[in-house]
């Protein structure tokens, strides 16, 4: 395993034992019912953990560079990134399985542009939810939220490759 | 039994189109199971640690402990407050929404609203995973990108919605 990555893991579970150690103190029963609820809810999320990176297997081994590049590479313009907040923003799934689809994409020839659009909409922009939304704040709120949204996840990826690979395209 | 299937309806097909797979492409198939699998069990500390913190969060600082500290406070700090603590709260956004909603019949500002749900898109939990998959830097420039437009999102959709005459439902 990649070095810094072992310190930053090391980092966290120091951090995690010292937050149960504070609430342990704090509220006793509190702390461990917050022990049993990640451990139910790791259990409840293994399955889905389980598919989604035996998916993510299947599209590095399958799906064939040139489809990534030719969708959302190098050089394909605002296209590319248009394509990357659409199928971020119909995709829905916890922020587990959106990292490794992010990082596979990168490593398949993605932009650093279209790839922080493709998380960004599939964290903010919620078109299967979308009714549900509609529901609890109207419609009113829930367009210009969701049209917000989007358009913030095609500005902030735009301005990370800017950042990072010195192009957005 | 059928419970639990409908509960894990995508897990079954991934697993399913998995084994269809197998049966025309072995050899390929199997190298995607491998992939998948050395990378879950890389991730599996990270993610342990992320369940917990979330759980301890969750507990010790729920959306509700949240709403007191927004208080009165509204001015364009308060603002950019909201979109720090609403990148505290995890889960799926759409889970939050009734909370939110009874946010804004309590009477906070829209903006505030709207920032806490733009930051939404970063769990202050997950970033170390985050960062594992996409690197350092990616994961920090988006970070401080996210939660710049939270707060311009959260002023805009406040904008736009007194104008449109928006009432809470």
């Amino acid at each position: 395993m990649d070095k810094s990555l072992l310190l930053m893991l090391v980092a966290y579970g120091v951090l995690v034992v010292a937050s149960y150690f504070y609430a342990f103190k704090k509220d006793e029963n509190k702390a461990k019912k917050g022990i049993l609820k990640g451990w139910k809810q790791f259990l409840n999320q293994i399955p889905l953990l389980v598919a989604i990176f035996l998916l993510v297997g299947i599209f590095d081994k399958f799906v064939p560079k040139s489809i990534v590049i030719n969708l959302v590479g190098k050089g394909k313009g605002f296209m590319s990134v248009l394509r990357a907040s659409i199928l971020g923003s119909i995709i829905m799934g916890p922020a587990s399985s959106a990292y490794p689809f992010g990082a596979v994409l990168l490593n398949k020839g993605a932009t650093i542009a279209a790839t922080a659009v493709f998380l960004d909409a599939w964290v903010m922009v919620g078109v299967v939810t979308f009714p549900f939304e509609v529901s609890v704040f109207g419609k009113k709120f829930a367009v210009i939220r969701n049209v917000l949204a989007f358009v913030g996840a095609i500005v902030v990826g735009i301005i990370t490759g800017l950042l990072i690979a010195g192009s957005a395209f | 039994m059928k419970k639990y299937i409908k509960k894990h309806l995508f897990e079954f097909l991934t697993f399913i189109f998995t084994g269809i797979l197998f049966v025309f492409y072995p050899d390929k198939t199997l190298a995607a199971v491998k992939e998948g699998a050395i990378l879950l069990l890389k991730m599996l500390p990270m993610f342990l640690c992320v369940v917990f913190f979330s759980s301890f969060l969750a507990l010790f600082l729920s959306p509700k402990t949240i709403q007191k500290y927004l208080g009165k406070e509204s001015g364009f700090w308060g603002i950019v407050v909201a979109a720090i603590l609403g990148t505290v709260i995890v889960g799926p956004l759409w889970i939050l929404f009734p909370l939110f909603e009874t946010l804004l019949k309590k009477g906070a500002r829209i903006s505030i609203v709207g920032a806490m749900v733009g930051a939404f898109a970063i769990k202050t939990p997950w970033i170390p995973y985050a960062i594992s998959f996409l690197g350092l830097k990616f994961i920090l420039i988006s970070v401080i990108l996210i939660l710049g437009y939270a707060v311009l999102e959260g002023l805009l959709m406040e904008k736009i919605l007194l104008k449109v005459n928006y009432q809470p439902k």
